[in-house]
């Protein structure tokens, strides 16, 4: 299994209660789970488990048959890669083809520079490779902190809201960007509730409330898919409760 | 009202415009979206028309005119527009003083500032919390409130001037959808008081309230026309925009022969309360 | 109050220049005593006490190292203490704690201030009482930076972490690592400062001078005082120099 949570319960330090609660899964190598919630469900304090950022109080995270109990962030990364949603945080190379290049460098992977072209092109940054990061747009800038973490060469990778602003064009390249790491035997973790952008690639959907694991399968539509997230307590977009709407 | 007459913005002397011959009229009272792209020029856009364009941009060149509230600039106001015009940032901690501890104190700052004070800053203070259902948080200390209490309290700082035009840069951007639904409450309540424009780069909620849509590209006009019209060109801007869902509802809802486009009154139309 | 902690410090650093050592001694207690229990100078916070605290180690170990240097390298005059290698001048024993008085002395009075002041009521004097809008902007600037640095940086590390940099590690490692946060952490407060002046020129700040200045004389007795003082100490000296 890549991910394997048992029995996990964490808290964050001086909280009134626990974040999550009790939550056991586990998923494959090659798949592309989505994590779905409202907000304070638990999503990001699971994604923070994965790679060590949080420790649990009580259960056990394994990633590809490694338990993280012990063992330090930086050392967890060759293992996870997670993305979060401000590129802010960690952009500070002077070039686009540097910043991908750190997370390589500091797991000290052979073929640095074939990882790193290999993600520019990818995520259609080559073009930019010699640019500095914040001369790109803000949803290059989202591109670019995919690109880095797929050239870290981890078996998982975790992403939070990866299509919050962006257009048509990339929205439409990222899911050729996560469908070609599927393909390449990654493991896939999202968090988003954009069903219409990756339900196609969603073989498994995992969703919490108030830090429980309410629902952990295989959706058989859109419509089973959406009855999931309305349990969570999500809120669909306007848009999306217009086309309910109307189609009742 | 805001309007610009062929308006350009170049940040200095040989750069590319910006903003290229923009012209638009946002009568008074109404919600106007200003939707596109990052770097489409929206951001620029605000600053030309609250008079903050020349605070970091000295050298920046420009052209036409800006028209707000009846008073016409050329091209540009060389002066910050308070307290006419308010403005409202995308997190709520960027917009306050800093020198207050309480929300009483960061209402009563902006009311130092225009020189109303005593019973006058009071009655107005109060004004304003009703409006956004703060008046149970006025003693409290901003650091006690959540985020969405502070994201009401920052709108009440700018509101309690009473400005006559509102600006909104991303207003809903890093919020989730419990919260993007407060702030739509929130300017519909404020129609009529205040001309409002607001910038987004989801139409989501330009399509619930907006009167009137702008959509920029590379500082160019691209639409401007109302909810109805862009949603009839909607496939249009998929390259700049998030319209996923919009090209399905503008199905539907020709299908529905419905001639109304918001949530409440469809489900109002719907038979359904 | 904050007028008044100011003409304390105004007398302060005015006695570290125009008073004997020996009254400058005297003064530099009743700074610590005032730091330590008088409500208006003591320390805002627990952290600020423990900085207070520290900075009187601090203080004294300075101020001997100064004295012991002085009496080493200045040579003239009587000696006071011969070990044969070395000798301890008693001018150099004397120079040594005019300077380390006064440095202690004028440093004590900032810090008092600073300590028990919080930057957000000094921002609000400061613009109270028509100081350049520039000082304010820069103190509030200052203070948001300052107040939201720890969640900045523990962004930014979070982020940088999962990317395999050694942020937590030894020293090599963090030193390592140093440009990665440094690199966010500048950038994003640029910006942040950016937005800021824009959304507070927005509010009306600098608001012009006849809706700002708030501050009207008289000021409290003990603040007179000082003034008193310090007009009376550089009285005395201009007196003394022209005698």
């Amino acid at each position: 299994m890549s991910i394997l949570f048992d029995n996990v319960t964490a808290r964050y330090p001086n909280a009134p209660q626990d974040a999550l609660r009790n939550v056991s899964f586990a998923l494959p190598s090659s798949s592309f789970a989505l994590l779905v919630g409202h907000n304070g469900a638990g999503k990001s304090t699971l994604v923070r488990l994965m790679n060590g950022m949080i420790r649990p109080k009580a259960g056990v995270i394994a990633v590809n048959g490694l338990s993280t109990d012990g063992i330090p962030t930086s050392r967890l990364a060759a293992e996870v890669a997670v993305t979060f949603q401000n590129p802010a945080d960690q952009l500070f190379a002077p070039t686009v083809r540097d910043e991908v290049a750190f997370g390589p460098r500091n797991l000290r992977l052979p073929g640095i520079d074939d990882h790193v072209s290999d993600a520019l092109a990818l995520c259609g940054l080559t073009s930019v490779a010699d640019r500095h990061p914040y001369d790109l747009s803000l949803a290059e800038r989202k591109l670019l902190t995919i690109a880095s973490a797929v050239a870290m060469q981890t078996p998982v990778l975790a992403f939070d809201e990866p299509n919050a602003g962006l257009s048509q064009p990339e929205r439409r390249r990222l899911h050729t960007i996560f469908s070609t790491l599927k393909a390449r035997g990654r493991m896939l973790l999202v968090i988003s509730h954009d069903l219409g952008q990756f339900l196609s690639l969603t073989d498994r959907i995992i969703a919490l409330d108030g830090g429980s694991l309410v629902y952990d399968g295989t959706p058989s539509g859109v419509s089973d898919a959406e009855k999931i997230l309305r349990r969570t307590g999500v809120r669909f977009p306007f848009s999306e409760r217009v086309v309910q709407l109307l189609e009742k | 009202m805001i309007a610009c007459r062929s308006l350009h913005v170049a940040y200095g002397t040989g750069q590319p415009d910006v903003l290229c011959g923009l012209s638009f009229t946002v009568p008074s009272g109404s919600i106007c979206a200003l939707l596109g792209p990052t770097g489409a020029g929206k951001s620029t856009l605000l600053h030309a028309l609250s008079g903050t364009l020349g605070m970091f941009h000295h050298a920046a060149q420009c052209s036409g005119s800006v028209t707000v509230n009846e008073e016409t600039f050329m091209p540009v106001p060389r002066r910050v527009l308070f307290p006419a015009v308010g403005m409202l940032m995308q997190e709520p901690h960027l917009q306050f003083s800093g020198m207050a501890e309480t929300v009483e104190g960061e209402l009563k700052w902006t009311l130092d500032n225009l020189g109303i004070i005593g019973d006058a800053a009071q009655k107005q203070i109060s004004v304003a919390l009703d409006r956004f259902g703060c008046s149970t948080l006025r003693a409290r200390t901003l650091r006690s409130l959540s985020g969405g209490e502070l994201h009401r309290i920052a709108f009440a700082s700018v509101l309690v001037a009473r400005p006559s035009v509102l600006l909104l840069d991303e207003p809903v951007a890093s919020l989730d959808q419990n919260a993007r639904a407060q702030v739509a409450r929130l300017l519909d309540s404020l129609r009529g008081d205040a001309t409002i424009l607001f910038t987004d780069s989801d139409p989501d909620l330009a399509m619930r309230l907006a009167d009137r849509i702008i959509v920029l590209d590379s500082g160019t006009l691209r639409l401007d026309g109302s909810r109805k019209t862009f949603l009839d060109t909607v496939d249009a801007f998929g390259d700049i925009l998030t319209v996923t869902t919009w090209p399905r509802v503008r199905e539907r809802f020709a299908a529905s022969g419905l001639s109304s486009l918001t949530a409440r009154r469809l489900r109002r139309s719907l038979g359904q309360t | 109050m904050i007028a008044t902690k100011l003409a304390f410090v105004l007398f302060c650093w005015t006695a570290a220049f125009a008073l004997p050592t020996a009254v400058q001694v005297v003064f530099m207690h009743a700074a610590f005593v005032l730091g330590r229990f008088l409500p208006l100078f003591r320390p805002s916070s627990a952290q600020a006490r423990r900085l207070y605290v520290r900075f009187l180690l601090y203080a004294g170990l300075l101020s001997a190292v100064v004295v012991i240097l002085n009496a080493l390298f200045v040579r003239n005059g009587e000696v006071l203490l011969d070990l044969g290698i070395v000798q301890f001048s008693r001018e150099g024993v004397e120079f040594g704690l005019r300077v380390s008085v006064r440095l202690v002395l004028m440093s004590t009075a900032v810090l008092v201030f600073f300590l028990s002041t919080p930057l957000r009521d000094l921002a609000a004097f400061l613009d109270s009482s028509g100081a350049p809008a520039v000082l304010t902007s820069v103190l509030l600037l200052s203070l948001e930076f300052l107040e939201r640095l720890p969640q900045r940086i523990e962004q930014i590390f979070t982020a940088q972490e999962a990317r395999g940099a050694p942020v937590r590690a030894g020293f090599a490692g963090r030193f390592r690592s140093l440009f990665s946060i440094l690199g966010p952490l500048i950038v994003s407060s640029i910006v942040e400062s950016v937005e800021r002046s824009h959304a507070l020129a927005l509010r009306g700040f600098p608001a012009p001078p006849e809706h700002r200045i708030r501050i009207r004389l008289p000021l409290t007795i003990p603040a007179w005082s000082l003034i008193a003082g310090v007009v009376a100490m550089v009285g005395w000296k201009l007196w003394e120099s022209f005698r």
